[in-house]
């Protein structure tokens, strides 16, 4: 079991007729000994290049990868001691799952009978030790993902890379699989690092998270701190389902009081008296930043106040315990998510809304970082 | 798609497309039906009556009978020239292959197409220079300047073929075989063989095949009656007054029935080879 460190890690690719793409920027990472991380991110932010540096099937740019404090620089793979499950799963259809499993340990001239007991224990764990002796063409999607684990685990590396496994099952079986993975990442007492761009596998399985964005590290903290706090626009705006709500404006000041006023919209104007370093954003351009969930249709017989605002609704999506409701402030759509049933027939209408005062974010448009909650 | 191409030739379309798929096999097969039939004839029969069979079994004993003795001392040639040049023409292109499907080094871009350049080359073009080679290399007279001169000859078209069905393997069989401590050696073993076992077959085949009917290398190359392969002792038929065509038919289908039983074993694989390798 290891550490892992990358210390300003730059990866550039050249592309054939001289193109260059840096697909991993300075990128500052410390994992802990027996941590699951989670690297998350859309889709070309540079992951699975992250992930393939660590292995070492990609030498770096610059900067520096360590694991259990060794550097790894130039080392190949084979000595980095660590494991890779690849997103298809990179079995070898002309072995059984026996021999796909024991392929590694072969190769490192482990003993028969010690293979045995690996491949036998690891299948135990994993459930599939009635598939042993058939090929990965007549095994389901989630059986092959399990051999793939087990070739992984029969290996008893340092550490564990998975670069998005369970992006080829479908939604049932993806939901067992990571409980099956978190489970196993208990037992083994192992470091991971998990690659997806699925957020709600971030969120449910990393202990911390790193979220990227074209090759740069936006924010790395556990799913609550990168709920809670997201240091940036990008982040705030990626997380969540739906995404954060973003609306332009600046801070104004009246009667001894702060309020957020919406830029193109006289009528939108929130309290922020909680924001104790206003003074130095006044009159400047800000992003409100506010969750769906944090907003709901303001309950019957409750008076409009300082976190209420009027807007138009366009549309209803109703999911059962929570209802979607899409409305327009001026010329931009916030989405509000809550358990406030709001009449179809108010479709077209003007509605009060009210915010959740202690969930207000507010952003920096020019560097796109946090300013509030400071 | 598949279907529906199957349901559209059927009707019109259908008959023409059997009509001329028959009329080929008809093509093809009609000389090779031809020369069956006159082994089983003296020149006598044949002059009187070249097209309907007759089954003389005595005749077709003793045309095969001389055949034989003329073409077998070239049959252990043959099959060891054959043999040695179709394993190691495979050996090398995948080598060659795999190096080119799977690194870049500079140059190897413009060296792939110094290769590809060579193909377009009419093999006769390089008589004269590969005999004057094997001259200068005191190889001319031996079946191992042959066996040199079908291994070179088959690289660039096996190459050419291997590297795009080994660039075909998704790169993560050859990245997990790596994290498993896997030389090139052993991907090459482990994962390239078994991935292109079809098409290598295939290969196979085809290099056998042109290494047997190959005429015009070894008749300029060889001297040494004993080392002539089948394909040049069948100038030993050519009679200087008489030609005697149930001999000379009999020794013709004689010295094909290896590449027959060959391409029935293969053509399995033959057929595979033309599609893709099934990848999971
Ligand atoms: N071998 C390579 N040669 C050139 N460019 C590459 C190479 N590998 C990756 N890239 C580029 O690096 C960038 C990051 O790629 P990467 O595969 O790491 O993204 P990712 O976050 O894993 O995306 P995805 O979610 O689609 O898998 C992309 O722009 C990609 O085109
Ligand atoms: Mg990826």
């Amino acid at each position: 079991m290891a550490t892992i460190e990358l210390v300003g890690v730059s990866k550039i690719f050249e592309r054939s007729g001289g193109r260059r793409v840096e697909a991993v920027k300075k990128l500052d990472l410390q994992i802990c000994n027996r941590e699951f991380v989670v690297l998350l991110g859309p889709s070309g932010c540079g992951k699975t290049t992250t992930l393939r540096l660590i292995a070492g099937l990609e030498e770096v740019t610059t900067g520096e990868i360590r694991i259990g404090g060794r550097v790894m620089n130039g080392t190949p793979a084979k000595d980095r001691d660590i494991a890779m499950v690849f997103q298809n799963y990179a079995l070898y259809p002309h072995m059984t799952a026996y021999e796909n499993m024991a392929f590694g340990l072969r190769l490192r001239g482990v003993n028969r009978s010690e293979i045995d007991r690996r491949v036998r224990d690891a299948a135990g764990i994993l459930g599939i030790t009635d598939i042993l002796d058939r090929k990965p063409g007549t095994l389901s999607g989630g059986q092959c993902q399990r051999v793939a684990v087990g070739r992984a685990i029969v290996r008893q590396p340092k550490a564990f890379l998975f670069d998005e496994p369970l992006s080829n099952l479908d939604a049932k079986l993806r939901a067992q699989m990571r409980t099956e993975l978190l489970k196993l990442h208990q037992r083994l007492q192992a470091t991971m690092v998990y690659v997806t761009h699925d957020q709600v596998e971030a969120m449910t399985m990393g202990e911390r998270i790193a979220v990227m964005h074209n090759g740069e590290l936006q924010q790395y903290g556990t799913p609550i701190e990168i709920y809670r706090r997201p240091e940036n626009v990008f982040v705030a705006g990626f997380i969540g389902t739906p995404g954060m709500n973003f609306l332009h404006g600046s801070l104004r000041c009246e009667g001894g009081r702060i309020y957020f006023q919406a830029a193109d919209v006289d009528s939108f104007r929130i309290s922020m008296s909680n924001f104790n370093g206003a003074s130095r954003w006044m009159g400047r351009d800000l992003l409100l930043g506010m969750r769906a969930e944090d907003i709901s249709p303001l309950g019957i017989g409750k008076a409009p106040n300082e976190n209420t605002f009027l807007a138009t609704v366009e549309f209803v999506e109703t999911l059962g315990a929570e209802s979607m409701v899409y409305m327009n402030i001026g010329e931009v759509t916030l989405v509000s998510r809550s358990r406030e049933e709001l009449d179809r027939r108010e479709v077209g209408h003007r509605v009060h809304f009210e915010v959740n005062p202690e969930r207000l974010y507010l952003f920096d448009p020019e560097s796109s970082k946090r300013i509030y909650p400071e | 798609m598949r279907n529906e191409n199957r349901r559209r030739s059927s009707g019109w379309k259908g008959v023409g497309i059997h009509a001329a798929i028959w009329m080929v096999l008809v093509m093809e097969l009609f000389p090779l039906w031809v020369m069956l039939q006159t082994s089983f004839k003296d020149n006598r029969l044949f002059i009187q009556d070249p097209w309907s069979p007759i089954f003389s079994w005595d005749l077709a004993l003793r045309n095969y009978k001389e055949a034989l003795g003329i073409l077998l001392p070239g049959v252990v040639n043959s099959l060891a020239l054959s043999g040695v040049v179709t394993v190691g023409t495979l050996f090398l292109a995948l080598m060659g292959a795999y190096f080119f499907a799977r690194y870049r080094m500079p140059l190897s871009g413009f060296l792939w197409w110094v290769f590809l350049v060579l193909m377009l080359l009419p093999a006769v073009v390089n008589l004269v220079p590969v005999v004057s080679v094997l001259g200068r290399l005191k190889l001319l007279n031996s079946l191992v300047g042959l066996g040199l001169v079908g291994i070179a000859g088959g690289q660039v078209f096996c190459m050419y073929v291997l590297r795009g069905f080994i660039e075909e393997i998704p790169r993560d069989y050859f990245d997990a075989a790596e994290i498993d401590g896997a030389s090139h050696w052993s991907q090459l073993w482990r994962i390239v063989v078994p991935f292109c076992w079809p098409v290598l077959a295939t290969l196979g085949v085809l290099v056998f095949v042109n290494q047997w009917n190959d005429f015009l290398v070894p008749l300029v190359a060889l001297r040494d009656p004993e080392l002539f392969p089948v394909g040049v002792r069948l100038i030993y038929l050519d009679g200087e007054y008489i030609k005697r065509w149930g001999v000379i038919t009999a020794a013709f289908t004689f010295s094909s029935l290896p590449l027959l039983v060959l391409f029935l074993i293969a053509s399995g694989a033959f057929v595979r080879g033309f599609e893709r390798p099934f990848l999971r």
